[in-house]
């Protein structure tokens, strides 16, 4: 079931409905959540809640044996070995095989001139199977490293797992900060669950008026790239860097505010990325629930940056590489984490400050010069990185930047007046976000006598629903999904 | 928890109102469905020549040039489905009618053979919903459920832009239902948008898909008979890429079907130009579909061969 769909904004008052009027008691609430969020996922394919439900068990077991031979160090490590192999195991067959396979076959041909003759599958891939995969994960990891205890409650465990507001797409959520949510009775919240509808209605905005805008622009053009003016091309890449932006924190908004109208707290995925001074800062505010999750369970048992120079380089390329490949099974995703740990390690080996003790522009209304152009730099490096992320090869990425060189840099007969004021709206969305930034999300209107009349926060909700319902025309499924 | 509850009914309550209101506003205002509807309507007594199906024939034959009495249904993206309905509504009450021609769509001759597109099946899924609301709506034909009728449930279109234009945009086509295609849109790429998908001839045919096409064939060909018009089917031109990605195969078929509904249907005529030498590049805004100035010309031959007028009159 999608965010912008009929059929959620029937399930969403129903399940609110049950949640809040009919299943008091935290342990059926917990028992509708799962049923809901198996509601909700299978209404894309059923089949496939048996991943999730084999997700979600695996994890549950591991948990209560690693909690069982407590003292036993090497039983719990291979228990946790087991579970994490397990589900890669799953997540590989499905997402990586014949991407492995593929190259595999092409790799031992060109050493040995030897053709395997392996066959490739047609697989479906599950949505959001890496985001479940990665959520039930640090769980095991976490119970083996005793930051949290096992949980005994199959149902709080499985409602941890399938909450469907951030299921298929995020927040990737760690046990330590949702399960205990489900093992409390919550209660209900006016102002947190006012605020929650107020995040959804922007995470639309963002999905339906400004991502969708530029995914049609952005479509349209990318097949013929050949063709294009240079000054083309960089708009694509730009609407392309306030496409995905759009699309996957408007998602992260409207699972966020959704998860609040449940008296649940997801974590922050977005903290105004854009608006960043370099790319590690970027990195700091862009996905934060993937790129913390990396941090914790890969980058740090490497040695993060405790090691020599050219450990933590290392473990910068290899966190990376596989932060590409969790994006796809295609090297562009691979080069396109490659391109990021290039300029992490840059950053890193000649001790460029990354690190900012206050916000952009802290107590200003407008940013200094060098931090002007420290975000303009950030941002062009972040639109470089999102063109050979949005490229189906890496010939198309060679091609495409060669393009942006050779073709004529302006042809103004061809100049496509839709894309510049979808470039418009986008600048318009900057603004917004950009007197808004020191809040949660863009729609947290402050207090101030204006904003307090009730009628003008209304006149603002009803604005922003009339936008969305003007530019609903041409709606795309999110692009997340396909992770 | 009151509050919250009385504050988001409000809301959905005004939500609503406006979104009624939007429906309405948007009921009053002209669009494709909508004027081409109560063109046929208003002119039953005079139109000689009824043309349907889909973009093949709104985007490529132009009235005007075909003589008078001619006007053009059809709709881009039209499920033979549709065409069917309007063929039962309309050829019974139009007591001048002489000529029905509809698009013989190489497409829909695929009956579960086509390879899997993901892509442009959600794409097709979506806009059935479109379609279904728009019939629904404007043409009074109902085959989905009640909620069909709502545009700002349904719509994948741009709807609420309708209200700010003039009726002349809105409406789309000219007053007769053509659309041009203006060559000075053409895209770089123009050979290789709009190819049929290329079928996988070892998947077996989908016998009810395929029985459901021929049925709505032969009930169009049943109406035009019993009320003494000829049914015109007719494949129109296509450029070369579109003809290189045909399979032999479904060509076959469909030539074996005409001539059967020909032996059942005395009225049907069969005209197939999509390999035409007349037409030239130019002549084509993509693989499938004709420019303005191919739709010109296409409509010169249909007048002068089909229609068996003389190219002026």
């Amino acid at each position: 079931m999608l965010f912008n769909s009929f059929e959620f904004l029937v399930f969403l008052p129903i399940v609110f409905s049950l949640y809040w009027f009919v299943f008091k008691k935290r342990g059926w609430q917990n028992f509708l959540v799962i049923a809901a969020s198996y509601v909700f996922y299978g209404w894309w394919n059923w089949r496939f809640l048996v991943l999730i439900i084999f997700t979600s068990l695996c994890s549950y077991v591991s948990g209560l044996l690693i909690e069982r031979y407590e003292g036993r160090h090497r039983v719990q490590k291979a228990v946790s070995a087991a579970n994490i192999v397990l589900n890669l195991a799953v997540l590989g067959f499905f997402k990586y095989y014949n991407f492995f396979i593929e190259n595999f076959s092409a790799l031992l041909n060109s050493l040995f001139g030897y053709e395997p003759g392996w066959v490739t599958l047609q697989i479906i891939l599950p949505v959001g199977i890496s985001f479940y995969t990665f959520q039930a994960l640090s769980y095991s990891i976490d119970v083996f490293r005793g930051k949290i205890k096992a949980t005994h409650d199959p149902v709080e465990f499985f409602a941890y797992i399938s909450f469907f507001p951030q299921l298929v797409a995020g927040p990737i959520e760690r046990a330590t900060s949702l399960l205990p949510q489900f093992q409390k009775e919550r209660q209900f919240d006016y102002s947190t669950a006012a605020d929650g509808l107020r995040q959804m209605l922007w995470g639309f905005f963002k999905k339906i008026v400004v991502a969708d805008n530029c995914a049609y622009i952005v479509n349209q053009y990318w097949d013929t790239f050949q063709y294009q003016h240079g000054a083309m091309l960089i708009l694509l890449g730009v609407l392309f860097t306030f496409q995905i932006y759009c699309d996957f924190s408007g998602y992260s908004d409207i699972a966020i505010g959704c998860a609040r109208l449940f008296g649940i707290n997801l974590m922050r995925n977005f903290n105004y990325p854009y608006f960043s001074r370099s790319i590690p800062e970027f990195w700091r505010r862009w996905h934060i629930s993937l790129t913390s999750w990396f941090r914790d369970y890969v980058y740090f048992p490497l040695g993060g940056s405790r090691g020599t120079k050219a450990a933590t380089v290392r473990n910068i390329f290899i966190v990376w590489a596989i932060s590409g490949l969790w994006h796809g099974a295609n090297w562009t995703f691979v080069c396109w984490g490659l391109f990021h740990s290039v300029i992490l390690s840059i950053y890193f080996l000649f001790g460029i400050k990354s690190k900012y003790e206050r916000d952009i522009a802290y107590g200003r209304i407008l940013p200094s010069l060098r931090e002007f152009f420290q975000v303009l730099l950030t941002f062009a490096l972040a639109v470089v990185g999102w063109i050979i992320f949005r490229a189906e090869s890496m010939g198309q990425v060679f091609a495409y930047f060669g393009a942006i060189i050779h073709n004529p840099f302006i042809q103004f007969s061809s100049v496509n007046v839709r894309a510049i004021l979808t470039l418009c709206m986008c600048l318009g969305l900057t603004v917004i976000e950009w007197i808004q930034r020191g809040r949660q999300h863009a729609l947290q209107l402050p207090e101030s006598k204006f904003f307090d009349c009730k009628a003008v926060r209304w006149g603002v909700y009803f604005a922003g629903l009339f936008i969305i319902l003007l530019c609903k025309g041409s709606s795309q499924t999110f692009i997340y999904f396909q992770f | 928890m009151k509050k919250f509850v009385r504050n988001c009914l409000l809301f959905a309550l005004i939500s609503a109102i406006l979104c009624v209101l939007l429906e309405v506003l948007l009921l009053f205002k002209v669009n494709t469905y909508s004027y081409k509807r109560s063109y046929v309507e208003s002119h039953l007594d005079d139109i000689e020549c009824l043309l349907l199906g889909n973009s093949y024939i709104e985007e490529g034959l132009d009235p005007s040039v075909m003589g008078e009495g001619v006007f053009n249904m059809a709709i881009s993206g039209r499920d033979l489905e549709y065409d069917v309905k309007l063929a039962e509504r309309y050829i019974p009450v139009m007591p001048s009618l002489k000529t029905v021609i509809v698009p013989l769509d190489y497409r829909l001759f695929g009956f579960g053979r086509a390879v899997d597109n993901p892509e442009e099946k959600k794409n097709e899924e979506d806009l059935s919903d479109t379609y279904r609301c728009m019939y629904y709506k404007y043409m009074n034909i109902h085959t989905g459920g009640f909620w069909n009728w709502s545009e700002v449930l349904n719509s994948k279109y741009n709807y609420v832009y309708r209200l700010f234009q003039s009726d002349d945009v809105a409406r789309e086509c000219d007053p007769l239902g053509y659309i041009p295609l203006s060559l000075s849109k053409k895209r770089p790429d123009w050979q290789y948008r709009a190819l049929p998908r290329l079928m996988d001839m070892s998947k077996p045919i989908n016998e009810s898909e395929k029985n459901l096409l021929l049925a709505r064939y032969r009930k169009i060909a049943e109406t035009a008979c019993a009320h003494n018009c000829r049914l015109v089917m007719i494949r129109p031109p296509m450029y070369k890429t579109y003809n290189e990605a045909m399979e032999p195969e479904v060509n076959e078929e469909i030539s074996c079907f005409i001539s059967s509904l020909q032996e059942e249907f005395p009225c049907v005529e069969y005209y197939n130009y999509n390999n035409d030498g007349r037409f030239v590049e130019d002549d084509f805004f993509d693989a499938g579909h004709l420019s303005d100035h191919g739709a010109e010309k296409f409509s010169r031959i249909v007048r002068e061969e089909i229609l068996n007028l003389p190219f002026f009159y």
